[in-house]
């Protein structure tokens, strides 16, 4: 009996529902509707329960969150997205916000996951405000970068760097993925800057758009960050005219 | 002397027993397996229609659905399904893939041919026309019983496929190109045969004809 009862649950484990608008959308299921922005046509979503996706190489998973924290950080990310225009998201390709907890890519624990091909980023709203506001301009990088990457070519970018710095790739060190501003900057901003020439971009853009004051700064004792910086401006300005 | 023999309590069960058998095969083989046995079929010479040119009639197992189409939306994809319903691309086509409550969709006209069907690749067909650019940019309200061309699997354009949804749809604006909506006979639409566990249906329903409506009063 007991047996049986494992099977039947083993079946709707595995076959979850997929019949609705958002997973024939960005493939990913067990989401609803949360809000949706007219302004700048943005689509906020929250899981109805707990969802494991595939993207590209990766298992994507994430869990369901009660309201009260999902009405919270929805506040904060919509007034970090309001700082860009709707023509922006239009032309980057970022229609849909997912507002999840424990978000995992690749079993890996993560704060936020952007998939451009969908035109979605998830964000972990377990993560506290200060990352919080930072990731979310990371991973909008991250879209921009792969729908405009003539205006960002990582050979230009490695010669911003010491000659003899290599990134460091994937790590098992926790402290690899930091996204504390570091002390000495030496031209990265934080250490997961250090990881992958695609996410020194996108943590340079990160602090353009959420450490204006600290970047200022910066930027007047580090040459290496303030040609990084130059770099990502000069590359957003040219998506901007050609909007 | 003939004499009336009383029927004992158990012949009683067993006689009601009998009735209620034979009441599950009937409704069994005949009741049940008519799927269209409680919907209304729709018909046209009762109906009248303001802009009969953007009317499709679409015959399905379980009889008509109208189809108003809106050419103020979508010009141009309008333009083509007219075109491919005028030269009867549509007749015969599988509804190939039925997302239950949600939407069925139709129109390989390469691989969801009645009598040729090919189950590896519906879906992925082309038809003999050149694929056209959506036009997602005026407001539409995808709601229960909107109908919309699907996106081609090279890419972000459009060429034979449609599908008409079953229930509201608030996101698909902007992301798929209005064609018009069911007025009548959507009844029908939610008989269509899906398949058990893939959207990807086995042995599916077809399109029997769609036709313009003027075509039909003729």
């Amino acid at each position: 009996m007991k047996l049986n009862i494992l099977i039947l649950l083993l079946f709707f484990t595995i076959f979850q529902s997929k019949a609705d608008q958002i997973y024939e959308l960005i493939k990913i299921p067990n989401l609803k509707i949360y809000q949706i922005d007219k302004e700048n046509n943005l689509r906020y979503l929250t899981p109805k329960k707990d969802f494991v996706t595939n993207s590209g190489i990766n298992n994507v998973s994430c869990k369901k969150s009660n309201n009260y924290k999902v009405e919270k950080k929805y506040i904060k990310t919509k007034n970090e997205f309001n700082i860009f225009k709707k023509e922006f998201f239009e032309k980057i390709k970022l229609k849909y916000i997912v507002l999840c907890e424990e978000l995992k890519v690749g079993e890996i624990n993560a704060l936020g996951f952007a998939n451009p091909e969908m035109e979605t980023i998830l964000l972990n709203i377990n993560t506290n405000d200060d990352d919080f506001e930072r990731v979310i301009h990371h991973e909008v990088f991250h879209i921009v970068e792969n729908n405009y990457k003539k205006f960002f070519p990582d050979t230009v970018w490695a010669k911003f760097n010491n000659p003899n710095f290599y990134y460091s790739g994937s790590s098992t060190n926790p402290e690899a993925y930091s996204l504390v501003k570091l002390s000495n900057t030496n031209g990265f901003f934080s250490e997961y800057a250090k990881y992958s020439i695609s996410e020194d971009m996108a943590e340079t853009f990160s602090f353009i758009n959420s450490r204006k004051k600290y970047v200022s700064e910066v930027i007047n004792l580090d040459k290496i960050l303030n040609k990084k910086v130059i770099f990502i401006k000069e590359g957003m300005l040219n998506i901007k005219k050609s909007l | 002397m003939l004499t009336k023999i009383k029927q004992s309590k158990s012949e009683k069960i067993l006689l009601i027993f009998l009735i209620l058998l034979a009441i599950f095969a009937f409704s069994s083989f005949v009741l049940i397996k008519n799927k269209c046995l409680f919907v209304e079929n729709v018909k046209i010479d009762k109906l009248t229609f303001e802009n009969r040119e953007n009317i499709v009639v679409m015959n399905v197992n379980c009889g008509n659905v109208i189809i108003e189409l809106l050419p103020k939306v979508s010009p141009n994809a309008v333009a083509r399904f007219k075109n491919m319903i005028a030269n009867k691309e549509y007749d015969d086509v599988a509804f190939h893939r039925v997302v239950e409550n949600f939407l069925v969709q139709a129109g390989d006209l390469e691989f969801g041919k009645k009598g040729s069907i090919n189950y590896t690749y519906i879906g992925s067909g082309k038809s003999k026309y050149s694929l056209i650019k959506p036009e997602k940019g005026k407001p539409f309200d995808f709601k229960k019983g909107s109908v919309g061309f699907a996106k081609s699997k090279n890419g972000d354009m459009e060429d034979s496929e449609f599908f008409i949804l079953l229930s509201d749809a608030p996101l698909f604006e902007g992301e798929y190109t209005p064609l018009g909506n069911v007025t009548h006979g959507f009844a029908a639409l939610t008989k269509i045969k899906s398949g058990n566990k893939s959207e990807y249906v086995l042995r599916p329903d077809f399109i029997n004809s769609l036709r313009m409506l003027p075509e039909i009063s003729n």
